[in-house]
């Protein structure tokens, strides 16, 4: 009995962690360019008591042995990279990624991370950063006395300066993609790190190669869905409760077997 | 008078907490997808025969306590567990929206390759790997269907490490109804789908994986089983029922506490007061 007690502890243990998820989803419903997180289970691996295919008699096999299972463990939190939808905020360093594909930020120790946040500002010396201040990789630095900046759909960005009538191209923001997005990990505020499970870094310009076009003037918002973690958040609970009654079960039972005498 | 009959009530009490086990298991996995729940069954365990059967003379002879023993001694059994038995009902099928995600419908499973060789899920969430190799949530590479159409191990089968499915690059993974993988319109093989007729030799290995343990059993050509991507099969577990059956499990481990008791108490009233 003592292996009911600790399977239903391995069901309330990966409820917990689901509540977990669900409740980083919930918390992230605003914050552009979030990607939700999905915990995954499985079951544990079974005690077999009498293998199935087992000799009974001469000429009789057991059709099936006797196994127990242990419970369930999380078997992987994976990020579901679907994309998010658009929201029009018309300032010229919002920048969305239609499609696939990760904007590079230079991190202060050093490492290049990546983000599908689009959030971009200017710092004092004009190169374009994002809410942090790390800077874009390559590196685009504004001219001070540019008056509009424009970013075409591939990428290019370009400036209208006083004293000549064709605007300017100042710079190419270039994306990067990977095998397996979903192998990324997180770092937090909103930046990714490659691992061995995602695969190198691919760069290139946006629209070859697979890669998303970036569109100028928009965010992409969140690809949380709050009915589908409303209705995981029900299922969590009660699954959390079904397990606690197990417990309480097997507690009734071994509570008998001590009053035999 | 004989103890024996506490073993009986003893090996009632240990097969109710074998079911509670199992009961334990199917509830913490009520949420696993592709999970699919256990049933046990158990029969009686005939001692030997205190008498032999004896053919009933006409009783011209007194009635003794002799002529009451044609149960034929099957009076006392014990409880044994016969088996523990898969029951592979489909699950519901809930919408993810995920492209790798999908949800067989049917009697099939999908083939995946471990170290330890070819391995059988109903588990469906899948994601590529960094060499882009389509693999499980565990990393086990996922089979497409072995052109020779013989079982692995069979003459004419090719090496299951060959059957690996790759993506390229980037472009959306469409799954077909009978399970042909497609990106940017060509094709990339056919996801290997086995059925079998009677899915007893399956063994449970744990990580949602099955094992066979009789590759001799043929398997179905032809299967029926659809594949819908975007959807993962829930659970087949059905809390309710297990509910009951625990309540049920719980109330005869009471009983079968109860008799042992009763038994303690003939045998201590038998020691202790009729010798006085």
């Amino acid at each position: 009995m003592l292996k009911a007690l600790n399977t239903a502890a391995t069901g309330m243990q990966a409820q917990q962690t689901q509540l977990d998820v669900t409740a980083n989803n919930m918390a992230n419903v605003s914050t552009i360019g979030f990607k939700k997180s999905r915990a995954e289970f499985e079951d544990l691996l079974y005690q077999t008591i009498k293998e199935p295919g087992a000799q009974l008699s001469a000429g009789t096999v057991h059709p099936s042995g006797v196994q127990t299972g242990l419970g369930v463990k999380t078997g992987a939190t994976q990020k579901i990279f679907d994309e998010g939808s658009a929201k029009i905020t018309r300032n010229p360093l919002d920048i969305q990624i239609e499609g696939n594909g990760f904007f590079p930020i230079q991190m202060a120790n050093g490492q290049i991370g990546y983000t599908r946040d689009g959030t971009f500002h200017k710092d004092t010396g004009g190169r374009i950063v994002d809410k942090n201040g790390n800077p874009l990789v390559p590196e685009i630095v504004i001219p001070p006395d540019a008056s509009g900046i424009n970013i075409s759909d591939l990428g290019e960005v370009s400036v209208a300066q006083a004293g000549s009538t064709a605007p300017q191209q100042v710079g190419q923001i270039q994306l990067v993609n990977f095998v397996n997005p979903a192998g990324l990990k997180s770092l937090g505020k909103n930046l990714y790190m490659p691992t061995g499970a995602s695969g190198a870094p691919l760069q290139g310009n946006p629209g070859e190669n697979n890669l998303g076009t970036v569109a100028q003037g928009q965010l992409e918002t969140s690809n949380v869905n709050i009915v589908d973690e409303m209705v995981n958040m029900i299922q969590t609970q009660r699954s959390y409760e079904s397990n606690s009654k197990v417990i309480q079960a097997a507690d009734q039972m071994l509570q008998n077997s001590n009053n035999l005498r | 008078m004989s103890g024996k009959g506490i073993y009986s009530a003893l090996s009632g009490a240990m097969a109710q907490s074998h079911q509670l086990d199992t009961i334990a298991n199917n509830i913490a996995n009520a949420n696993t997808p592709g999970f699919k729940g256990d049933k046990n069954t158990f029969k009686e365990y005939l001692t030997t025969l205190e008498k032999m059967p004896d053919v009933n003379t006409v009783p011209r002879i007194p009635a003794s306590l002799n002529s009451f023993f044609d149960m034929q001694g099957t009076d006392k059994s014990y409880v044994s567990l016969d088996g523990t038995f898969t029951d592979h009902t489909q699950g519901g099928v809930k919408a993810t929206g995920n492209k790798l995600d999908v949800a067989l419908e049917g009697k099939g499973f999908i083939e995946v390759l471990t170290p330890q060789g070819p391995r059988l899920t109903r588990k469906g969430t899948m994601s590529l790997n960094a060499q882009g190799v389509l693999t499980t949530t565990d990393g086990f590479p996922v089979l497409k269907r072995d052109a020779s159409n013989a079982a692995p191990g069979a003459p004419g089968a090719s090496d299951p490490a060959s059957r690996t499915i790759t993506v390229g690059g980037g472009g959306t993974i469409t799954f077909t109804q009978q399970g042909e993988i497609y990106q940017n319109g060509e094709s990339l093989g056919q996801l290997s789908i086995v059925e079998y007729e009677n899915n007893e030799h399956l063994k449970k290995m744990g990580h949602s994986l099955y094992s066979i343990t009789d590759t001799t059993i043929p398997r179905v050509l032809n299967s029926s089983t659809e594949v819908h991507q975007g959807f993962v099969e829930t659970s087949n577990v059905n809390i309710v029922k297990e509910m009951t059956d625990m309540i049920q499990t719980s109330r005869n481990f009471e009983s079968a506490q109860r008799v042992i008791k009763a038994y303690d108490e003939m045998d201590g009233k038998l020691i202790n007061e009729v010798p006085k």
